[in-house]
């Protein structure tokens, strides 16, 4: 699956919307006939769906580290998938810690972020090295905040250290920070 | 394995040495007929039954009938084999739909309808997707997550993130060909 299309000329792309459903009846009916009579497009068609499901199967294990929508999170929350949210406020720490039975922590990061042309999120140790940077993040449009997933497991592990999650966009060769939030991680605790 | 002769064959040709031959005969051909098409009819079942095991019986069956009307020499046009089995999953889906549909009715409150199944025994590596997945850009990540595990159209990815639908099926594309690069092996781009 490297080239767009296959050496009869179908789309590729259609095969990914074809899966998803995104192909009104004629079209997917028309990609449907051509996987019934083109070996190689079945195979790309056999790998989308397989790694559709990985993907799905990630998520809903809570082992993707994500900016996520709300739909998404009510659909972990669906799912059975223990979320834990914190929601802190800008310049300021709160604390936090990770429960036996947490599977997720959500960051609700609230600003105003529209207009920026980059948002780059880095988690850092209040004074260490960055932890994770994630650069030009998408924002979900018509909300005030970011909420960003994090796996509870890979935050188990990191011992009890204040946490700041800074949100910036990049202007030029410069990062403009647009809001700095903190968080008093207490690790990871038992009942 | 297929045999190398039959590795070489077309459809077409494994169709009509099927037909031709005495009912039930031409073993190596059917063998391999089902080896080529039934993982095709299973993503369909899986598609439009959206239950795995609901795809496997419709292997089954499809092939039941597929082979049948070979032996009696009942399909008429051996070249349009595909195309013959793709009606025959379609004929079927739609007679297994219109029972599921009776039976959902019955227990529509213990329904367990999973939406994202896997198509093929080959399993992948799943610690390798997430990793991968979690070095994925940011916007990627975002947009199959949206996709797969959220199930949004590409016109609701477009109304959530401000772009257009056009672009979000051509970037969610690509991200998903970066992740299968990443997971077979290569890099991320």
């Amino acid at each position: 699956m490297t080239a767009d299309q296959c050496a009869r000329g179908a789309s590729c792309a259609d095969l990914t919307d074809y899966w998803i459903g995104d192909l009104d009846q004629h079209d997917a009916e028309r990609v449907e006939a051509h996987v019934f009579e083109c070996a190689e497009c079945a195979n790309r068609l056999a790998d989308i769906a397989s790694m559709a499901a990985a993907v799905a199967e990630a998520v809903r294990g809570a082992r993707v580290q994500s900016v996520i929508s709300d739909a998404v999170l009510n659909k972990l929350s669906r799912d059975g998938v223990r979320v834990r949210t914190y929601a802190p406020e800008p310049g300021r720490f709160i604390p936090c810690a990770i429960w036996p039975d947490d599977d997720l922590i959500v960051s609700r990061l609230r600003g105003d972020f529209s207009g920026y042309d980059e948002l780059t999120l880095v988690l850092k140790g209040d004074e260490g090295p960055e932890l994770s940077r994630n650069v030009d993040i998408p924002l979900i449009s018509g909300t005030r905040e970011i909420l960003t997933a994090t796996s509870a497991s890979r935050l188990r592990r990191l011992p009890s250290m204040r946490l700041r999650l800074i949100v910036s966009d990049k202007r030029g060769d410069t990062e403009q920070v647009i809001g700095e939030y903190g968080l008093e991680h207490g690790g990871a605790m038992s009942r | 394995m297929p045999s190398p002769d039959l590795a070489f064959a077309t459809d077409a040709m494994l169709a009509d040495a099927i037909a031709s031959a005495a009912a039930g005969a031409a073993h190596e051909e059917e063998a391999e007929l089902y080896r080529r098409f039934a993982p095709r009819v299973r993503l369909y079942g899986l598609k439009h039954l959206r239950d795995a095991a609901a795809a496997q019986d419709l292997v089954q069956q499809v092939f039941v009938v597929t082979l049948e009307r070979l032996r009696r020499g009942e399909v008429r046009n051996v070249e349009s084999i595909g195309s013959f089995i793709l009606g025959t999953s379609r004929m079927v889906v739609a007679d297994l739909r219109r029972t599921t549909e009776r039976r959902d009715r019955l227990t529509d409150a213990f329904a367990d309808r999973t939406t994202s199944v896997a198509p093929a025994e080959e399993a992948l590596d799943r610690a390798r997707v997430e990793n991968c997945l979690n070095l994925l850009f940011p916007r990627d990540r975002a947009l199959l997550v949206l996709t797969f595990y959220a199930e949004k159209k590409a016109a609701d990815i477009a109304s959530d993130l401000q772009m257009a639908a056009g672009t979000v099926r051509v970037a969610r594309h690509r991200a998903l060909m970066r992740l299968r690069e990443c997971v077979t092996g290569g890099s991320l781009q």
